[in-house]
């Protein structure tokens, strides 16, 4: 076996950056929803109705842990597009891009660090699905996600 | 009911945006047939919900509810529909690569829909039970990236 070359051990030590990026769950501010890469799954939420406006989204969500988002401001606003994303939040989106069916439980809070539940969703995603919801109350501050 | 006349109506009452349950006709597991006429295609820019006790269900050429769309965005609760001889062009399948249903009949709901790659509902490509919370839109990005030819559908309510 020859020696890799300095060129090949860069490539493999960006390949494993790359998939230790793809593993970890990140969070960021878009200006649509987020969908999800190969076998994980997203959850957006929107300052629009059914997942438009701005979205808080956090994605690269492994299937076997739940995700909590206990404060909204904080998000990165430099990357946020204009408007500031707690001015309301309307709508969440859940995606799953597994090649199975995903049950999920969305809880969603009015105040931060996950007090106050007003609303609590258990969604059936399909494979390479998405479930677009509307928020029953518009000062969502936290929300937490089960599979 | 003269079979013409009703699919005249039908498709006409679809392009304006609204599907009028024809009553003797339609019910689960008797799909409604909404014509093969281009012109029945509705064409829905993005995720609306219908009004209170209707559903829709619309196609994107794009993954993930991007690039063009053609759909219907008012089918009554309790009604099947069928779409057979989906063509752009007059010969060809519709390339299509997502689609969503939105759902707003007063319940959650399962839908069952049936895509089928030739025009009569003969070569089945894929087939989901979707369920749907009341008052949320689920999109199925049934092309996985990739687009299918949709020659025609059936949704079973």
């Amino acid at each position: 076996m020859s020696k890799p070359t300095t060129s090949t051990a860069r490539r493999l030590g960006l390949t494993l950056a790359a998939a230790i990026a793809v593993a970890l769950p990140v969070r960021e501010a878009r200006a649509d929803y987020w969908v999800p890469t190969e076998g994980d799954y997203t959850l957006n939420i929107c300052s629009g109705n059914l997942g438009s406006g701005i979205c808080a989204s956090a994605g690269n969500l492994p299937l076997d842990e739940g995700f909590e988002w206990t404060d909204f401001t904080e998000l990165p606003q430099s990357d946020s597009p204009t408007g500031t994303f707690n001015d309301a939040t309307n709508s969440y989106v859940v995606c799953n891009s597994t090649d199975g069916e995903l049950t999920v439980n969305v809880y969603v809070y009015r105040t931060i660090n996950l007090k106050n539940e007003f609303q609590h969703d258990t969604l059936v995603l399909e494979p390479q699905g998405c479930e677009f919801v509307n928020l029953t109350e518009t000062d969502a501050s936290s929300i937490e996600i089960t599979p | 009911m003269n079979p013409t006349k009703r699919i005249s109506t039908l498709a006409m009452a679809v392009a304006l945006g609204v599907t009028v349950p024809l009553a003797g006709c339609a019910g689960v597991g008797e799909p409604e047939d909404l014509g093969t006429s281009q012109q029945a295609d509705t064409y829905i820019p993005s995720f609306t919900m219908p009004a209170s006790g209707y559903y829709s269900v619309v196609f994107y050429t794009g993954q993930y509810g991007s690039g063009d769309s053609f759909g219907w965005n008012a089918v009554g609760a309790g009604l099947s529909i069928a779409k057979a001889k989906m063509s752009g062009d007059g010969t060809n399948p519709r390339t299509v690569s997502s689609f969503y249903i939105c759902n707003n009949v007063g319940s959650d709901h399962v839908f069952h829909t049936n895509l089928y790659s030739d025009f009569n509902y003969v070569t089945f490509w894929k087939g989901y039970p979707v369920t749907v919370k009341n008052g949320a839109c689920h999109l199925i990005n049934a092309g996985v990236g990739s687009t299918f030819e949709l020659g025609s559908m059936k949704l079973f309510y």
